[in-house]
Protein backbone atom coordinates (compact mmCIF):
# COMPACT_ATOMS: atom_id res chain seq x y z
CA UNK A 1 0.00 0.00 0.00
CA UNK A 2 1.20 3.34 -1.06
CA UNK A 3 1.71 5.77 2.35
CA UNK A 4 3.32 9.03 1.97
CA UNK A 5 1.84 9.84 5.49
CA UNK A 6 5.47 9.38 6.72
CA UNK A 7 6.85 11.80 4.31
CA UNK A 8 6.51 15.25 6.74
CA UNK A 9 7.42 17.45 3.75
CA UNK A 10 5.21 16.12 0.98
CA UNK A 11 2.43 18.02 1.46
CA UNK A 12 -0.07 20.86 0.00
CA UNK A 13 1.67 21.87 -3.42
CA UNK A 14 4.54 19.35 -2.80
CA UNK A 15 2.93 16.58 -2.69
CA UNK A 16 3.57 13.77 -5.51
CA UNK A 17 0.96 13.66 -8.36
CA UNK A 18 2.32 10.44 -9.57
CA UNK A 19 0.14 10.77 -12.64
CA UNK A 20 0.58 10.67 -16.59
CA UNK A 21 -1.35 13.54 -18.48
CA UNK A 22 -2.43 14.90 -21.33
CA UNK A 23 -4.12 18.09 -21.69
CA UNK A 24 -5.06 18.72 -25.55
CA UNK A 25 -5.75 22.54 -26.32
CA UNK A 26 -4.54 24.65 -23.00
CA UNK A 27 -6.41 27.20 -21.36
CA UNK A 28 -4.47 30.18 -21.81
CA UNK A 29 -4.49 33.91 -20.88
CA UNK A 30 -2.69 36.50 -23.17
CA UNK A 31 -1.92 35.73 -27.07
CA UNK A 32 0.53 32.72 -27.79
CA UNK A 33 3.08 34.65 -30.17
CA UNK A 34 2.94 32.78 -33.56
CA UNK A 35 6.32 32.49 -34.10
CA UNK A 36 6.88 29.98 -31.37
CA UNK A 37 6.59 26.00 -33.44
CA UNK A 38 7.78 23.55 -31.22
CA UNK A 39 8.28 22.54 -28.01
CA UNK A 40 9.31 23.40 -24.21
CA UNK A 41 10.34 20.06 -23.10
CA UNK A 42 10.80 19.88 -19.28
CA UNK A 43 12.25 17.01 -17.12
CA UNK A 44 12.76 16.53 -13.34
CA UNK A 45 11.02 14.51 -11.13
CA UNK A 46 7.91 12.70 -9.00
CA UNK A 47 7.93 10.07 -6.18
CA UNK A 48 5.84 7.11 -7.57
CA UNK A 49 6.68 5.32 -4.69
CA UNK A 50 8.56 6.79 -1.32
CA UNK A 51 11.91 6.81 -0.64
CA UNK A 52 13.11 4.02 1.02
CA UNK A 53 15.12 6.62 3.32
CA UNK A 54 13.28 9.67 4.19
CA UNK A 55 17.22 11.57 4.13
CA UNK A 56 18.06 10.72 0.83
CA UNK A 57 18.50 13.19 -2.15
CA UNK A 58 15.36 14.58 -3.88
CA UNK A 59 17.97 13.85 -6.89
CA UNK A 60 16.75 9.99 -6.47
CA UNK A 61 12.76 11.32 -7.49
CA UNK A 62 11.87 9.25 -10.54
CA UNK A 63 12.03 11.15 -13.76
CA UNK A 64 9.45 12.76 -15.61
CA UNK A 65 9.28 13.91 -18.80
CA UNK A 66 7.01 16.62 -19.74
CA UNK A 67 6.16 18.65 -22.85
CA UNK A 68 4.23 21.80 -23.80
CA UNK A 69 3.91 21.80 -27.68
CA UNK A 70 3.08 24.66 -29.30
CA UNK A 71 1.99 24.68 -33.10
CA UNK A 72 -0.05 27.82 -34.40
CA UNK A 73 -0.82 29.63 -31.61
CA UNK A 74 -2.16 26.89 -29.29
CA UNK A 75 -0.42 24.90 -26.97
CA UNK A 76 -1.07 21.08 -25.96
CA UNK A 77 0.73 19.54 -22.53
CA UNK A 78 1.36 15.78 -22.34
CA UNK A 79 3.52 14.31 -19.43
CA UNK A 80 4.62 10.39 -18.74
CA UNK A 81 7.21 8.91 -16.65
CA UNK A 82 10.46 7.94 -17.96
CA UNK A 83 10.00 4.03 -18.20
CA UNK A 84 13.38 3.01 -16.92
CA UNK A 85 14.33 -0.57 -15.63
CA UNK A 86 14.20 0.86 -12.22
CA UNK A 87 10.79 2.52 -12.56
CA UNK A 88 9.16 -0.90 -13.79
CA UNK A 89 10.96 -2.58 -11.50
CA UNK A 90 9.38 -0.43 -8.23
CA UNK A 91 5.65 -0.67 -10.61
CA UNK A 92 5.99 -4.02 -10.57
CA UNK A 93 6.62 -5.13 -6.55
CA UNK A 94 4.43 -1.72 -5.71
CA UNK A 95 7.45 -0.29 -3.67
CA UNK A 96 10.50 1.46 -3.74
CA UNK A 97 13.40 -0.97 -3.99
CA UNK A 98 16.30 1.52 -4.38
CA UNK A 99 18.13 2.84 -1.72
CA UNK A 100 20.02 6.30 -1.52
CA UNK A 101 21.07 8.08 -4.00
CA UNK A 102 23.35 6.29 -6.45
CA UNK A 103 24.46 3.96 -3.88
CA UNK A 104 23.68 0.50 -4.83
CA UNK A 105 24.49 -0.90 -1.37
CA UNK A 106 21.39 0.43 0.23
CA UNK A 107 18.88 -0.93 -2.47
CA UNK A 108 16.90 -4.50 -2.18
CA UNK A 109 18.68 -7.12 -3.26
CA UNK A 110 16.15 -8.42 -5.76
CA UNK A 111 17.42 -5.54 -8.28
CA UNK A 112 21.18 -5.94 -7.63
CA UNK A 113 23.01 -5.37 -11.36
CA UNK A 114 19.86 -3.37 -12.84
CA UNK A 115 20.24 -0.09 -13.72
CA UNK A 116 19.38 2.43 -11.06
CA UNK A 117 19.37 5.71 -13.28
CA UNK A 118 16.08 7.88 -12.49
CA UNK A 119 16.53 9.97 -16.18
CA UNK A 120 15.30 12.98 -13.88
CA UNK A 121 17.64 15.86 -15.45
CA UNK A 122 18.20 17.38 -18.74
CA UNK A 123 16.00 17.27 -21.97
CA UNK A 124 18.53 17.20 -25.18
CA UNK A 125 17.37 16.88 -28.71
CA UNK A 126 20.20 15.67 -31.12
CA UNK A 127 20.83 14.07 -33.83
CA UNK A 128 16.49 14.21 -34.62
CA UNK A 129 16.25 12.62 -31.70
CA UNK A 130 15.24 13.40 -27.96
CA UNK A 131 16.64 12.33 -24.96
CA UNK A 132 16.77 12.18 -21.26
CA UNK A 133 19.68 12.44 -19.55
CA UNK A 134 21.00 12.03 -16.22
CA UNK A 135 24.95 11.87 -14.89
CA UNK A 136 24.83 7.92 -13.72
CA UNK A 137 24.00 6.39 -16.79
CA UNK A 138 23.71 6.75 -20.40
CA UNK A 139 20.74 8.58 -22.32
CA UNK A 140 17.26 7.31 -22.67
CA UNK A 141 15.77 7.95 -26.02
CA UNK A 142 11.93 8.86 -25.92
CA UNK A 143 9.29 8.90 -28.86
CA UNK A 144 9.19 12.95 -29.24
CA UNK A 145 5.14 12.76 -30.36
CA UNK A 146 4.55 9.71 -27.78
CA UNK A 147 7.13 10.75 -25.09
CA UNK A 148 7.30 6.89 -23.94
CA UNK A 149 10.96 5.76 -23.34
CA UNK A 150 12.55 3.75 -26.01
CA UNK A 151 15.60 3.19 -24.02
CA UNK A 152 19.16 3.56 -23.60
CA UNK A 153 21.47 5.59 -26.14
CA UNK A 154 25.04 4.68 -26.84
CA UNK A 155 25.52 6.22 -30.88
CA UNK A 156 25.67 2.87 -32.40
CA UNK A 157 28.11 1.72 -29.57
CA UNK A 158 30.83 4.41 -30.09
CA UNK A 159 29.93 6.12 -27.09
CA UNK A 160 31.85 4.35 -24.45
CA UNK A 161 31.49 5.92 -20.89
CA UNK A 162 29.31 3.89 -18.94
CA UNK A 163 27.91 7.34 -17.98
CA UNK A 164 26.37 10.43 -20.55
CA UNK A 165 26.59 13.93 -18.63
CA UNK A 166 23.29 15.88 -18.04
CA UNK A 167 25.22 18.99 -19.47
CA UNK A 168 26.38 18.53 -23.10
CA UNK A 169 27.49 21.57 -25.30
CA UNK A 170 26.53 22.27 -28.62
CA UNK A 171 28.62 24.20 -30.95
CA UNK A 172 26.36 26.51 -32.48
CA UNK A 173 28.97 26.98 -35.32
CA UNK A 174 29.62 23.77 -36.14
CA UNK A 175 26.80 21.39 -34.80
CA UNK A 176 28.63 19.25 -32.51
CA UNK A 177 28.05 17.98 -29.81
CA UNK A 178 30.74 18.21 -26.76
CA UNK A 179 29.92 16.03 -24.36
CA UNK A 180 31.27 13.30 -21.48
CA UNK A 181 30.96 11.05 -19.06
CA UNK A 182 32.72 10.91 -15.71
CA UNK A 183 33.21 7.85 -13.53
CA UNK A 184 33.66 6.71 -17.05
CA UNK A 185 34.68 2.95 -16.68
CA UNK A 186 32.26 2.40 -13.55
CA UNK A 187 31.14 3.47 -9.99
CA UNK A 188 33.94 4.97 -8.19
CA UNK A 189 36.37 5.17 -10.74
CA UNK A 190 37.91 8.54 -11.56
CA UNK A 191 38.09 8.51 -15.35
CA UNK A 192 36.36 11.03 -17.85
CA UNK A 193 35.58 9.99 -21.39
CA UNK A 194 35.56 13.45 -23.50
CA UNK A 195 33.49 13.11 -26.70
CA UNK A 196 32.95 14.94 -29.59
CA UNK A 197 29.77 13.83 -31.73
CA UNK A 198 28.98 15.26 -34.67
CA UNK A 199 25.64 16.64 -35.84
CA UNK A 200 24.20 13.53 -37.36
CA UNK A 201 25.06 11.63 -34.21
CA UNK A 202 28.53 10.04 -34.81
CA UNK A 203 31.37 10.29 -32.38
CA UNK A 204 34.01 11.58 -34.06
CA UNK A 205 36.79 12.12 -31.39
CA UNK A 206 37.10 10.69 -28.11
CA UNK A 207 39.61 11.29 -25.33
CA UNK A 208 40.25 9.85 -22.00
CA UNK A 209 42.12 11.03 -19.11
CA UNK A 210 41.80 10.65 -14.97
CA UNK A 211 40.70 13.30 -12.80
CA UNK A 212 42.87 13.76 -9.65
CA UNK A 213 40.37 12.24 -6.97
CA UNK A 214 36.81 10.97 -7.75
CA UNK A 215 34.22 14.04 -7.67
CA UNK A 216 31.56 15.44 -9.34
CA UNK A 217 31.02 16.68 -12.52
CA UNK A 218 27.81 17.89 -13.59
CA UNK A 219 28.57 20.85 -16.42
CA UNK A 220 31.39 21.88 -18.56
CA UNK A 221 31.82 25.19 -20.71
CA UNK A 222 32.98 25.56 -24.42
CA UNK A 223 35.12 27.95 -26.65
CA UNK A 224 36.19 27.78 -30.14
CA UNK A 225 39.37 25.86 -28.85
CA UNK A 226 39.34 24.40 -25.34
CA UNK A 227 36.42 22.79 -22.95
CA UNK A 228 36.15 23.98 -19.29
CA UNK A 229 35.82 21.04 -16.76
CA UNK A 230 35.23 22.35 -13.22
CA UNK A 231 35.60 20.24 -10.12
CA UNK A 232 34.95 21.30 -7.12
CA UNK A 233 34.01 20.00 -3.41
CA UNK A 234 31.73 17.04 -3.72
CA UNK A 235 33.81 13.57 -3.32
CA UNK A 236 33.05 10.20 -3.23
CA UNK A 237 34.75 6.74 -2.33
CA UNK A 238 33.80 3.03 -2.15
CA UNK A 239 34.19 3.56 1.71
CA UNK A 240 31.61 5.84 1.82
CA UNK A 241 28.95 3.55 -0.10
CA UNK A 242 29.60 0.52 1.82
CA UNK A 243 28.64 2.42 4.70
CA UNK A 244 25.37 2.93 3.37
CA UNK A 245 25.88 7.06 2.70
CA UNK A 246 24.89 9.12 -0.31
CA UNK A 247 27.16 9.08 -3.34
CA UNK A 248 28.76 12.42 -2.15
CA UNK A 249 29.93 14.39 0.60
CA UNK A 250 31.06 18.20 0.40
CA UNK A 251 35.20 17.87 1.19
CA UNK A 252 35.43 21.84 2.05
CA UNK A 253 39.38 21.14 2.00
CA UNK A 254 39.30 20.74 -1.52
CA UNK A 255 40.24 23.77 -4.14
CA UNK A 256 38.27 24.80 -7.23
CA UNK A 257 39.79 22.92 -9.92
CA UNK A 258 39.24 24.19 -13.46
CA UNK A 259 40.53 21.61 -16.33
CA UNK A 260 41.08 22.79 -19.40
CA UNK A 261 41.42 21.02 -22.45
CA UNK A 262 41.91 22.20 -26.26
CA UNK A 263 38.82 20.28 -28.49
CA UNK A 264 41.76 19.39 -30.32
CA UNK A 265 44.82 18.31 -27.48
CA UNK A 266 45.56 15.24 -26.09
CA UNK A 267 45.79 14.19 -22.56
CA UNK A 268 49.20 15.66 -22.36
CA UNK A 269 47.87 19.07 -23.15
CA UNK A 270 45.80 19.41 -20.18
CA UNK A 271 45.88 22.58 -17.96
CA UNK A 272 44.56 22.33 -14.35
CA UNK A 273 44.28 25.32 -12.74
CA UNK A 274 43.50 25.87 -9.00
CA UNK A 275 41.54 28.68 -6.76
CA UNK A 276 39.52 28.88 -3.52
CA UNK A 277 37.30 26.46 -2.30
CA UNK A 278 33.71 27.07 -5.01
CA UNK A 279 31.07 25.01 -6.55
CA UNK A 280 30.84 25.74 -10.03
CA UNK A 281 27.26 23.39 -10.36
CA UNK A 282 26.23 25.49 -13.63
CA UNK A 283 28.17 27.10 -16.51
CA UNK A 284 26.90 30.20 -18.88
CA UNK A 285 29.20 30.65 -21.18
CA UNK A 286 32.71 30.74 -22.01
CA UNK A 287 34.86 32.22 -24.33
CA UNK A 288 38.73 32.12 -26.01
CA UNK A 289 40.04 35.84 -25.87
CA UNK A 290 43.66 36.47 -26.88
CA UNK A 291 45.84 33.78 -24.83
CA UNK A 292 42.92 33.64 -22.12
CA UNK A 293 39.98 31.44 -21.56
CA UNK A 294 37.08 33.38 -19.77
CA UNK A 295 34.37 31.79 -17.75
CA UNK A 296 31.00 33.27 -16.80
CA UNK A 297 28.70 31.13 -14.15
CA UNK A 298 26.45 31.65 -11.15
CA UNK A 299 28.68 30.43 -8.68
CA UNK A 300 28.88 29.28 -4.84
CA UNK A 301 30.99 30.05 -2.20
CA UNK A 302 30.68 25.97 -0.80
CA UNK A 303 28.38 23.72 -0.65
CA UNK A 304 24.66 24.34 -1.78
CA UNK A 305 23.25 20.86 -0.79
CA UNK A 306 22.84 19.55 2.52
CA UNK A 307 21.58 16.63 1.45
CA UNK A 308 25.17 15.91 0.37
CA UNK A 309 26.55 16.61 3.86
CA UNK A 310 30.48 17.65 4.73
CA UNK A 311 32.34 14.65 5.07
CA UNK A 312 34.15 16.43 8.01
CA UNK A 313 31.08 16.00 9.79
CA UNK A 314 30.75 19.77 10.15
CA UNK A 315 27.41 21.88 9.79
CA UNK A 316 26.12 22.69 6.59
CA UNK A 317 26.73 26.09 5.90
CA UNK A 318 23.97 28.04 4.18
CA UNK A 319 26.41 31.30 3.98
CA UNK A 320 28.25 29.55 1.12
CA UNK A 321 24.97 28.13 -0.71
CA UNK A 322 24.44 31.39 -2.05
CA UNK A 323 25.80 31.63 -5.90
CA UNK A 324 26.58 34.51 -7.74
CA UNK A 325 27.43 36.11 -11.21
CA UNK A 326 31.31 35.72 -11.96
CA UNK A 327 33.60 35.78 -14.27
CA UNK A 328 36.62 33.34 -13.71
CA UNK A 329 39.98 34.02 -16.35
CA UNK A 330 42.58 31.54 -17.27
CA UNK A 331 45.70 32.62 -18.73
CA UNK A 332 47.04 29.91 -21.06
CA UNK A 333 50.00 31.79 -21.98
CA UNK A 334 51.30 31.97 -18.05
CA UNK A 335 52.65 28.84 -16.20
CA UNK A 336 51.02 30.23 -13.08
CA UNK A 337 47.85 27.55 -12.20
CA UNK A 338 45.75 30.30 -10.60
CA UNK A 339 42.96 32.20 -12.17
CA UNK A 340 41.26 35.30 -11.32
CA UNK A 341 37.77 35.71 -10.31
CA UNK A 342 35.19 39.04 -10.27
CA UNK A 343 31.87 38.94 -8.85
CA UNK A 344 29.92 40.83 -12.06
CA UNK A 345 26.65 41.11 -9.84
CA UNK A 346 26.07 41.46 -5.88
CA UNK A 347 22.92 40.24 -5.67
CA UNK A 348 22.27 36.16 -5.00
CA UNK A 349 20.69 34.55 -7.74
CA UNK A 350 19.94 30.52 -8.72
CA UNK A 351 22.78 29.22 -10.62
CA UNK A 352 20.27 27.75 -13.49
CA UNK A 353 21.05 30.57 -15.57
CA UNK A 354 20.79 30.49 -19.40
CA UNK A 355 22.34 32.96 -22.44
CA UNK A 356 21.48 32.90 -26.13
CA UNK A 357 22.65 29.41 -27.39
CA UNK A 358 23.03 31.20 -30.66
CA UNK A 359 26.62 32.93 -28.85
CA UNK A 360 27.51 30.08 -26.82
CA UNK A 361 31.50 30.08 -27.37
CA UNK A 362 31.06 33.72 -28.52
CA UNK A 363 31.44 37.27 -26.88
CA UNK A 364 27.82 37.63 -25.58
CA UNK A 365 26.44 40.85 -23.60
CA UNK A 366 23.32 38.87 -21.96
CA UNK A 367 22.37 36.01 -19.09
CA UNK A 368 19.05 35.04 -17.87
CA UNK A 369 18.24 33.35 -14.66
CA UNK A 370 15.70 33.41 -11.87
CA UNK A 371 16.25 35.10 -8.36
CA UNK A 372 14.58 35.59 -5.16
CA UNK A 373 13.20 39.47 -4.54
CA UNK A 374 12.34 40.00 -0.90
CA UNK A 375 10.73 43.85 -2.02
CA UNK A 376 8.32 42.03 -4.08
CA UNK A 377 4.96 41.45 -2.43
CA UNK A 378 4.15 37.78 -1.45
CA UNK A 379 0.61 37.32 -0.11
CA UNK A 380 1.18 35.06 2.35
CA UNK A 381 -2.97 34.92 3.28
CA UNK A 382 -3.52 33.13 -0.20
CA UNK A 383 -0.02 31.06 -0.97
CA UNK A 384 1.58 30.16 2.54
CA UNK A 385 4.65 31.57 4.29
CA UNK A 386 7.09 30.89 1.89
CA UNK A 387 8.09 34.58 1.07
CA UNK A 388 11.65 35.31 -0.10
CA UNK A 389 12.36 31.35 0.00
CA UNK A 390 11.05 30.99 -3.67
CA UNK A 391 12.62 32.68 -7.23
CA UNK A 392 9.68 34.91 -7.82
CA UNK A 393 11.35 36.75 -10.60
CA UNK A 394 13.49 36.63 -14.25
CA UNK A 395 16.49 38.74 -14.84
CA UNK A 396 18.19 39.83 -17.58
CA UNK A 397 21.70 40.03 -16.72
CA UNK A 398 23.22 42.86 -18.53
CA UNK A 399 27.29 41.84 -18.23
CA UNK A 400 28.49 44.48 -20.35
CA UNK A 401 26.70 47.52 -18.66
CA UNK A 402 26.10 45.56 -15.06
CA UNK A 403 22.06 46.65 -15.42
CA UNK A 404 19.65 44.24 -15.02
CA UNK A 405 15.66 43.97 -16.10
CA UNK A 406 13.17 42.14 -14.28
CA UNK A 407 10.30 39.98 -14.74
CA UNK A 408 7.92 39.31 -11.54
CA UNK A 409 5.74 36.10 -12.17
CA UNK A 410 3.05 37.06 -9.32
CA UNK A 411 2.28 37.31 -5.56
CA UNK A 412 1.75 33.19 -5.29
CA UNK A 413 4.00 32.62 -7.05
CA UNK A 414 7.67 30.77 -7.70
CA UNK A 415 9.43 30.13 -10.71
CA UNK A 416 11.12 27.03 -12.34
CA UNK A 417 14.35 27.43 -14.49
CA UNK A 418 14.24 30.32 -16.97
CA UNK A 419 14.57 29.54 -20.83
CA UNK A 420 15.54 31.64 -23.42
CA UNK A 421 13.81 31.01 -26.77
CA UNK A 422 15.71 33.40 -29.65
CA UNK A 423 13.33 35.32 -32.39
CA UNK A 424 14.23 33.80 -36.10
CA UNK A 425 16.63 36.09 -37.32
CA UNK A 426 16.69 38.32 -33.99
CA UNK A 427 19.37 40.25 -32.57
CA UNK A 428 21.18 38.28 -29.38
CA UNK A 429 18.40 38.69 -26.46
CA UNK A 430 15.81 39.25 -29.00
CA UNK A 431 13.32 36.49 -28.44
CA UNK A 432 11.21 35.15 -25.29
CA UNK A 433 11.49 33.58 -22.07
CA UNK A 434 9.78 30.79 -21.07
CA UNK A 435 9.52 29.13 -17.27
CA UNK A 436 6.87 27.26 -15.64
CA UNK A 437 5.88 28.70 -12.01
CA UNK A 438 3.65 27.73 -9.63
CA UNK A 439 0.78 29.01 -8.31
CA UNK A 440 0.18 28.21 -4.46
CA UNK A 441 -3.21 29.95 -4.36
CA UNK A 442 -4.42 27.95 -7.09
CA UNK A 443 -2.32 24.71 -6.42
CA UNK A 444 -1.56 24.56 -10.40
CA UNK A 445 1.51 25.68 -12.83
CA UNK A 446 1.37 28.23 -15.21
CA UNK A 447 4.06 28.47 -18.41
CA UNK A 448 4.59 31.67 -18.86
CA UNK A 449 5.89 33.45 -22.08
CA UNK A 450 7.45 36.52 -21.87
CA UNK A 451 9.35 39.33 -24.13
CA UNK A 452 12.79 38.83 -23.27
CA UNK A 453 13.58 42.71 -23.71
CA UNK A 454 10.14 43.87 -21.97
CA UNK A 455 10.32 42.04 -19.09
CA UNK A 456 8.89 44.35 -16.94
CA UNK A 457 5.60 44.51 -19.24
CA UNK A 458 4.92 41.22 -17.47
CA UNK A 459 4.45 38.36 -19.74
CA UNK A 460 2.43 38.21 -22.85
CA UNK A 461 0.89 34.70 -22.56
CA UNK A 462 0.55 31.75 -19.67
CA UNK A 463 -0.33 28.16 -20.28
CA UNK A 464 -2.29 27.25 -17.32
CA UNK A 465 -2.73 23.77 -16.26
CA UNK A 466 -5.34 22.34 -14.13
CA UNK A 467 -3.29 20.75 -11.95
CA UNK A 468 0.10 20.88 -10.42
CA UNK A 469 2.95 19.80 -13.28
CA UNK A 470 6.05 17.97 -11.63
CA UNK A 471 9.15 19.66 -10.44
CA UNK A 472 11.76 20.60 -12.63
CA UNK A 473 15.36 19.97 -12.94
CA UNK A 474 15.98 21.45 -16.75
CA UNK A 475 14.11 22.47 -19.91
CA UNK A 476 14.85 23.35 -22.85
CA UNK A 477 12.72 25.18 -26.25
CA UNK A 478 12.88 22.38 -29.06
CA UNK A 479 12.23 23.94 -31.94
CA UNK A 480 10.05 22.24 -34.78
CA UNK A 481 12.63 21.61 -36.87
CA UNK A 482 14.66 19.77 -34.81
CA UNK A 483 12.77 16.96 -34.54
CA UNK A 484 10.31 14.85 -36.33
CA UNK A 485 7.04 16.05 -34.68
CA UNK A 486 3.37 15.06 -35.58
CA UNK B 1 -1.71 43.70 0.49
CA UNK B 2 -4.52 45.46 2.44
CA UNK B 3 -3.18 45.78 6.46
CA UNK B 4 -5.38 45.69 9.18
CA UNK B 5 -4.54 49.32 9.31
CA UNK B 6 -5.80 50.21 6.00
CA UNK B 7 -8.87 48.30 6.31
CA UNK B 8 -10.13 50.08 9.70
CA UNK B 9 -9.57 53.23 7.85
CA UNK B 10 -11.58 51.69 4.90
CA UNK B 11 -14.17 51.18 7.71
CA UNK B 12 -14.15 54.55 8.19
CA UNK B 13 -15.32 55.66 5.14
CA UNK B 14 -17.73 52.82 4.57
CA UNK B 15 -15.78 51.22 2.02
CA UNK B 16 -14.99 47.82 3.54
CA UNK B 17 -17.23 45.55 2.30
CA UNK B 18 -15.78 46.37 -1.38
CA UNK B 19 -12.61 45.79 -0.02
CA UNK B 20 -13.13 42.00 1.36
CA UNK B 21 -11.39 39.59 -1.00
CA UNK B 22 -14.88 37.56 -2.32
CA UNK B 23 -12.20 34.43 -2.36
CA UNK B 24 -12.94 34.00 1.19
CA UNK B 25 -16.26 34.70 1.99
CA UNK B 26 -18.45 31.52 3.37
CA UNK B 27 -21.25 29.92 1.05
CA UNK B 28 -22.89 28.69 4.68
CA UNK B 29 -25.61 30.83 5.97
CA UNK B 30 -24.75 33.24 9.44
CA UNK B 31 -26.20 30.83 12.76
CA UNK B 32 -25.73 34.70 14.40
CA UNK B 33 -24.96 37.60 13.14
CA UNK B 34 -22.11 38.02 11.32
CA UNK B 35 -18.92 39.63 12.29
CA UNK B 36 -15.91 41.00 10.62
CA UNK B 37 -12.73 39.14 11.41
CA UNK B 38 -9.31 39.27 10.47
CA UNK B 39 -7.36 36.38 9.52
CA UNK B 40 -3.57 36.85 8.68
CA UNK B 41 -4.27 41.08 8.25
CA UNK B 42 -6.76 39.90 5.85
CA UNK B 43 -10.68 40.81 6.80
CA UNK B 44 -13.18 38.36 6.37
CA UNK B 45 -16.92 37.86 7.27
CA UNK B 46 -17.11 35.29 10.20
CA UNK B 47 -20.92 34.12 9.22
CA UNK B 48 -20.80 31.92 12.39
CA UNK B 49 -20.49 35.17 14.58
CA UNK B 50 -18.76 32.51 17.24
CA UNK B 51 -15.02 33.38 15.78
CA UNK B 52 -14.38 29.81 14.36
CA UNK B 53 -10.94 29.91 13.33
CA UNK B 54 -10.75 31.04 9.80
CA UNK B 55 -9.87 27.62 7.73
CA UNK B 56 -9.01 28.62 3.67
CA UNK B 57 -10.74 27.01 0.56
CA UNK B 58 -9.05 24.06 -0.57
CA UNK B 59 -6.45 25.16 -2.94
CA UNK B 60 -5.52 27.73 -1.07
CA UNK B 61 -2.23 28.43 0.95
CA UNK B 62 -0.74 25.45 -0.63
CA UNK B 63 3.28 26.41 0.38
CA UNK B 64 2.32 26.35 3.97
CA UNK B 65 3.49 22.81 4.96
CA UNK B 66 7.12 23.36 4.37
CA UNK B 67 7.02 26.83 5.44
CA UNK B 68 8.08 26.59 9.39
CA UNK B 69 11.12 24.51 7.81
CA UNK B 70 14.55 25.60 8.88
CA UNK B 71 17.00 26.77 6.21
CA UNK B 72 19.16 23.30 6.25
CA UNK B 73 15.60 21.36 6.40
CA UNK B 74 14.19 23.67 3.43
CA UNK B 75 17.25 22.85 1.17
CA UNK B 76 17.58 19.49 1.86
CA UNK B 77 14.06 18.66 0.46
CA UNK B 78 13.70 21.03 -1.65
CA UNK B 79 15.76 21.83 -4.48
CA UNK B 80 14.24 23.64 -7.91
CA UNK B 81 10.47 25.13 -6.49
Amino acid sequence: MVDFSKMSTMKGFFAPTRFEADVYDCEVTGKIPSDLNGAFVRLGGDWLYPPKFEDDSPFSMDGYINTFRFKNGVVDYKGRWVKTPRFKADRAARKQLFGKYRNPFTDDPSVAGLDRSVQNTTPLAFAGKLFTLKEDSLPYEIDCNTLETIGPYNFNGKFKSLTFTAHPKIDPATGEMICYGYEAEGLETNDVFLYTISPKGEVTRELRFKMPYVAMVHDIAITEKHVLIPVFGFVSSMERLKEGKVHWGWDDTKPALMCVVPRDGEAKDIRWFKGPSRATVHTLNARDEGGKVILEAAIYDGNPFPFFPPVDGSPWDPAKARAYIRRQTFNMNSKDDGFAEDKLFEMNVSDLGRVDDRYMTQPYRYAFTSYADKARPFEEWKAGNLGGRVNNCYGRFDLSTGKMNSYFAGPTHSLSEVCFVPRKGGAEGDGYILGVANNYAEMRSELIIADAQRLEEGDVARVLLPFRATSQVHGRWVDESELPFA
Amino acid sequence: MLTRRDFVTKLAVGGALAAMPPSVWPATLPARAPVVSIHMDQPYIDVTGRAIPYIPPPGLRSAAPIAHLSELEFRTRFVFL
